[in-house]
């Protein structure tokens, strides 16, 4: 059997540290997260015993309600349409989980397939991280509407992203494909400068 | 900024969404259809002025077709239902 490849940093041809950081923790944060691995599963939500094999294949609920996620330990189900999740675990476990639920749905009208070069992802936190993604997502992400638990498929500065809140400080993360990661890190470290002393 | 309503997302500004033109198309049989009535399918649309009944994809969301019922004088969007839906039960609308 291959041995398993190891995910490179999408920014670290762009030099300086890996992991890449930007601006501070007073205002807001940026920090490449290092390469996770990543699922796409669909399946139809409406066959209950079909999402009862992928729950017990994962360990964890599937969030049915769109626009949100929901985490246990290491493993992350992200809502992405109403027959499609996206989950997300440490990299090198991606086989593994994929083995368990192709195993888990054979036979069914579901597929699995293993997305994990698929993107780079990055964490915002800080109390301007909102106003930061504000200046390039139209989607409202007030308190009221979007706390701890929302996501939102969406584009930010024009292009397309997954992001969705992990705490209420606030703290976000976001998926970009990885081909447009540089410039949505450029993006991100622009707008944001505003916010950042010095 | 147009707000279109996606069935499963909410309401998405257009910038998000792809237009796919008029919604319930019937295909004919291509076996038995004439050129004429295959050439109407590909080509030929009503372009209603008024409530108009229309595909959309949330191109930078869910990534799902649906269909929207709007007026193409004034955008105005009055219902929006996921495809396979019929269209008696959302209301008026070419
Ligand atoms: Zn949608």
């Amino acid at each position: 059997m291959a041995e398993h490849l190891r995910a490179r940093s999408v920014l670290a041809d762009a030099g300086g540290e890996v992991p890449r950081m930007f601006g501070d923790a007073a205002a807001v944060r940026l920090t490449e997260v290092p390469p996770a691995g990543a699922i796409v599963l669909r399946l139809d939500a409406a066959d209950a015993s079909a999402l009862q094999q992928a729950r017990e294949a994962l360990g964890i609920q599937l969030p049915l309600t769109p626009n949100t996620w929901h985490g246990e330990g290491d493993i992350t189900v992200l809502w992405q349409a109403y027959d499609e999740w996206l989950a997300l675990t440490a990299d090198g476990r991606q086989t593994e989980m994929a083995a368990r639920l192709t195993q888990a749905l054979a036979g069914r009208h579901a597929a699995v397939t293993d997305v994990s070069d698929l993107h780079a992802e990055f964490l915002i936190e800080g109390p301007v991280g909102r106003d930061l993604l504000r200046k390039g997502c139209a989607v409202d992400l007030h308190p009221r509407v979007f706390g701890t638990g929302h996501l939102a498929l969406t584009a930010l500065a024009r292009v397309r992203v997954v992001l969705w809140q992990t705490g209420d400080a606030p703290a976000y993360r976001l998926r970009v494909e990885r081909s447009h990661a540089r410039y949505l890190w450029d993006w991100l470290a622009d707008a944001g400068g505003e916010f950042i002393d010095g | 900024m147009l707000l279109i309503p996606c069935p499963w997302c909410g309401a998405r500004p257009d910038s998000e969404f792809s237009a796919g033109g008029e919604a319930h198309l019937e295909r004919p049989d291509p076996d038995h259809a004439s050129d004429g009535q295959w050439g109407e399918y590909l080509y030929f649309r009503r372009n209603v002025k008024g409530v108009q009944r229309e595909r959309w994809l949330h191109s930078h969301g869910c990534r799902r077709w649906f269909n929207v019922v709007r007026d193409t004088v004034t955008h105005e969007i009055t219902a929006a239902y996921p495809m396979g839906e019929s269209m008696k039960e959302t209301g008026p609308g070419a």
